[in-house]
């Protein structure tokens, strides 16, 4: 049931375009805020482990994420997300006969606009959340400079 | 040669063993077993313990813990022994003296813990 809807927010984001693909590198961004107006989505890296230390196969273990957003980075329990995506995504393979697993690791931020106050600052947090329903911590927020 | 069944008053102790690496151990543990049915000593005689655990609260289908040995407890990974995260499982003991093996052990039900990832890392604006 719970997956169902995942796929479902999932169709309907790629349908309206707004779920980008593909995994970014980059630095540390702890609470790091880059210019307003240049971002454009949040990226991260799929958790390798859970808690008690044991791997964890991000393909095969995760089900989906879910998105937090805050005007303040205490983020808790009671926190209700804002978007949630699949974990992992099928994509079309270059030949176009298949389609191919891949890791969902970037949200296009203008999916959450049409709920935000232009001008205000907001904090974001994501969580993964296992297969079994059980979710992982927040993690580390950041801010963000929504414009317009 | 007399052979007396083997009186098996097990007091189950389970504790979880954290571990910040790898596979996390969890232990079963019993006391020993000392005496036949009868009441009578077993003495220096070996006593071999097999555990066992089951999803079936009428215990059976056991499913067989490490292998028979003369240690009070045996200690098990929940993800190599296959168990259901989040479900109930039931474990007990079998001892065997001589050849003899006693009952099984009253069994102690034990829910199997769940675990959730570790948060996503790394998280920033692109």
């Amino acid at each position: 049931m719970k997956r169902s809807l995942v796929h479902a927010l999932v169709f309907l984001f790629l349908a309206g375009g707004i779920l980008l693909s593909g995994c970014g590198g980059g630095g540390e961004s702890a609470m790091a805020s880059i210019p307003p107006g240049v971002a454009s989505a949040l990226a991260w890296d799929a958790p390798q482990t859970y808690e008690d230390h044991t791997p964890l196969d991000p393909y095969r273990d995760l089900d989906c994420y879910e998105f937090y957003v805050r005007n303040d980075p205490n983020f808790t329990e009671n926190d209700l997300p804002m978007a949630e995506v699949a974990a992992v995504e099928d994509v079309l393979s270059p030949d176009g006969k298949a389609y191919l697993k891949n890791l969902t690791s970037l949200f296009n931020l203008d999916n959450l606009k049409p709920f935000l106050t232009p001008g205000a600052r907001y904090y974001l947090s994501i969580r993964a959340v296992g297969m079994d329903g059980l979710k992982s911590g927040f993690s580390q927020p950041v801010s963000w400079d929504h414009t317009s | 040669m007399r052979r007396k069944a083997i009186s098996m008053m097990f007091v189950f102790l389970l504790a979880i063993l954290a571990t910040a690496i790898a596979a996390q151990a969890e232990t079963l543990a019993w006391n020993a077993v000392t005496t036949y049915t009868d009441g009578t000593s077993i003495g220096a005689a070996t006593v071999n313990y097999q555990a066992y655990w089951t999803t079936n609260s009428n215990m059976t289908g056991l499913t067989a813990l490490g292998t028979s040995g003369t240690a009070l407890t045996r200690t098990f990974n929940v993800d190599t022994e296959v168990m259901p995260r989040g479900s109930i499982i039931y474990f007990t003991v079998k001892a065997t003296v001589n050849g003899t093996d006693s009952a099984l052990a009253t069994a102690l039900n034990w829910t199997v813990p769940t675990k959730a990832p570790s948060a996503p890392s790394n998280l920033r604006m692109q």
